[in-house]
């Protein structure tokens, strides 16, 4: 695992983020939308604290994980599985122009469109910036 | 080697089971020796992944023969 330290620090971060947004929600300053969230900051910063830890005192969990993400097979099925979920999100959201349209959901299918506009914006701009590279 | 691909209408074979059981090395020997999970020389062995050409030449290696010996370019 890279850069343990930094996210371990991320993770206390997050946990941090997590009770001081709860705390405002208490004060009454911000909305209980917040305060959920950082619930989910807290569990987030939980879980990774304690994988950390287990990471530093397991030594087969941390052969294990560090096989894991060095693996070349992973990262292939891994970059494969970003490339069909990017590719699906661009068709279903293709589909979905149409199909809220023909339903009467004209701000739905309007923001399906800005939805796939953005990705192939971005697909373009990391297709260039990797182009460049390699 | 594109993983999982053909090059221009070539198959990559490979004799990585055959030469390890040959040896008597498990799977999991020979994915701890290379790094990688077993899954992955499982993977491997069923031609279902084709390996970087790091990974090629690391298994040459560690079984002592060249690349060509372990694996199999056909037409």
């Amino acid at each position: 695992m890279r850069d343990y330290n930094k996210r371990i620090f991320l993770s206390l971060f997050w946990l941090v983020l997590g009770v001081v947004l709860i705390v405002l929600e208490i004060m009454g300053k911000i909305d209980d939308f917040w305060s959920g969230m950082g619930a989910g900051f807290i569990g987030v910063g939980i879980v990774q604290i304690v994988r950390y830890a287990r990471y530093k005192k397991d030594d087969c969990y941390k052969e294990r994980v560090d096989t894991a993400s060095k693996d070349e097979r992973n990262r292939f099925i891994a970059n494969k599985a970003w490339a069909w979920a990017g590719y699906s999100f661009v068709m279903i959201c293709g589909v979905g122009v149409i199909v809220l349209r023909i339903a009467g959901k004209e701000m739905l299918s309007v923001a399906c469109a800005w939805a796939v506009c953005l990705m192939l914006v971005l697909y373009w701009v990391c297709y260039l910036i990797l182009s460049r590279k390699y | 080697m594109p993983p999982n691909g053909n090059l221009r209408g070539m198959n990559v074979k490979n004799r990585i089971e055959e030469i390890r059981t040959e040896r008597g090395i498990r799977q999991e020997e020979l994915a701890r020796a290379m790094g990688v999970s077993r899954q992955t020389i499982s993977s491997l062995e069923n031609g279902r992944y084709n390996p970087s050409i790091m990974l090629a030449h690391n298994i040459a290696v560690y079984f002592g023969m060249t690349i060509e010996e372990v694996f199999i370019f056909e037409e």
